[in-house]
């Protein structure tokens, strides 16, 4: 019985098709990097705040909930986030004419000791920031859980990070929480704000 | 004139029926996706409307058996038959295991940890979204698919157009396996109804994928198409991606109201359902078309 083979050799490609394959390899490339190059674009998209009364000016990211009705200046989160909402806070405290920002840390672990459950603050570390200036970095942990009963959540342990500062006769408490499993993440972004940040 | 005479002239002689020595590749991938479109509604219908649910302690089981059944009906109706054919498509198999291998070594962690879809664009315009999901994920995965079928297949085991359609389904069925595994063990909870819908979906932006993509690889092969030809058809393929990804969640999600409202799941069945007829239909008339062309023109050529 004779055995007849239908696939012949690859009689070698056309250039056509040589540059088909070529063009398919840079296309995709580039458009995975432009892929990348929006996906930045959006993550990084800031929208300008501006409080002439607190003397602020930032940029936060773009799509995150403003607002300024609390005790601070104003507060930004991340709303399409599951469970704790990643948050940026400016606000600004008076404070004693000899204060140091020693002082500041105590007073904000001890209003937070009895209102944060399972609060715990790690030391103080220098901080500086882009333009010079210095300020102290207050570490610190907590656990938070959501205020509807009736959501039935599971606590989530938030990190923070406070840069405390005293400008122009008043602190300036610059507060960055996340989800602890976030919280690397989402630093980046913090940093980034905090560049920006003007006061 | 003995000839007229001649009673074995009276009848003409009876021709016989050629053998089409290739397993039929459309057949094969509309019964598959038939069958699993078939079940998405009985599960519809079931869990809805007549409450039947699978308990939840067997949900896992049942939920990771149903992301595999696209990959055992094409191993049924399509591997297997290749063994009866008289020229079977050598290295399906290879290709349908590279395919997963690279979904998940390759496709995924790079979506999942470097494109990151789900933390910018859920909020962006639908314009936007398309744009994104197909420069991201859809892009991606024809790439992949793409460099599989490019390096294991083509051209050495093209044999004829349908061989891409083979060789395109192959790899993605491979993919929406690996696809529907990662969401059928990440909801192991999930409704019986949801995993089908869901197996479906994906199933669906694959197959019409991959039948882009070999429509550019056979036309590049068999026509010697312009060298631009192909890179559109991935451009397409990562376009129609980009659409089914975001309309399918359009049409799924749930309307603002002032009442309790929850996903649309037939919204998004019945999308799935166009999309992958229209994108079958279309692509199953130009592979006709090129084919009948093909055949026109070797006629032309005998004459």
């Amino acid at each position: 019985m004779q055995v007849i083979e239908i696939i012949s050799e690859s009689e070698g490609l056309t250039l056509r098709q040589r540059w088909a394959t070529v063009f398919v390899i840079l296309m995709s490339v580039l458009f995975m990097l432009l892929g990348l190059n929006l996906r930045n674009q959006v993550l990084n998209a800031t929208t300008l705040y501006e409080s002439p009364q607190a003397g602020v000016t930032a940029l936060y990211p773009q799509n995150w909930l403003l607002d300024t009705t609390g005790s601070y200046v104003f507060r930004v989160r991340d709303m399409s986030r599951s469970g704790f909402k990643t948050t940026f806070q400016v606000s600004v405290q008076a404070i004693g004419a000899d204060a140091q920002e020693r002082n500041l840390a105590d007073r904000l672990s001890l209003d937070r000791i009895v209102t944060f459950t399972d609060y715990r603050v790690e030391p103080l570390e220098p901080y500086i920031f882009a333009d010079g200036r210095e300020a102290q970095a207050l570490n610190y942990i907590y656990v938070a859980t959501d205020a509807s009963p009736f959501l039935q959540p599971i606590p989530t342990v938030v990190r923070g990070l406070d840069i405390l500062t005293i400008s122009g006769g008043q602190a300036v408490v610059i507060t960055y929480r996340a989800d602890a499993n976030n919280f690397d993440a989402e630093l980046p972004r913090f940093e980034q704000f905090l560049r920006q940040l003007q006061f | 004139m003995a000839f007229i005479n001649n009673p074995r002239l009276i009848t003409p002689p009876k021709e016989e029926e050629e053998i089409y020595p290739y397993r039929r590749a459309w057949r094969s991938i509309f019964i598959e996706t038939g069958v699993v479109m078939g079940l998405t509604l009985v599960a519809f219908v079931l869990v809805n409307f007549i409450g039947i649910t699978v308990p939840s302690e067997f949900s896992l089981y049942v939920n990771v058996l149903l992301a595999v059944l696209p990959t055992l009906l094409w191993l049924l109706f399509s591997r297997v038959p290749e063994n009866n054919a008289v020229e079977p498509r050598r290295r399906l198999l290879t290709t349908f295991t590279v395919t997963a291998l690279v979904a998940n070594a390759i496709g995924i962690p790079l979506v999942n940890s470097v494109f990151e879809p789900t933390a910018w664009l859920p909020l962006q315009s639908d314009v936007n979204r398309i744009l994104g999901y197909m420069l991201t994920v859809g892009i991606l995965q024809e790439f992949l698919k793409y460099l599989v079928l490019r390096y294991i297949v083509w051209p050495d085991y093209y044999r004829i157009r349908t061989d891409a359609v083979a060789y395109g389904v192959a790899t993605a069925i491979a993919y929406a396996m690996v696809l529907n595994l990662h969401y059928a063990l990440a909801n192991p909870n999930a409704a019986t109804d949801v995993v089908l819908m869901r197996i479906f979906a994906n199933l669906s932006i694959q197959i019409v994928g991959s039948i882009i993509v070999a429509f550019g690889l056979s036309e590049t092969l068999f026509s010697n198409a312009l060298s631009l030809f192909l890179p559109f058809m991935m451009a397409i393929a990562a376009l129609l991606s980009g659409v089914a990804i975001t309309l399918r969640a359009s049409f799924l999600n749930a309307v603002i109201g002032l009442t309790i409202s929850s996903q649309r799941e037939i919204f998004g069945l019945l999308f799935s359902l166009v999309f992958y007829f229209a994108g079958m239909a279309v692509f199953f008339f130009l592979f006709s078309i090129t084919e009948q062309r093909e055949q026109d023109r070797i006629i032309g050529q005998e004459i």
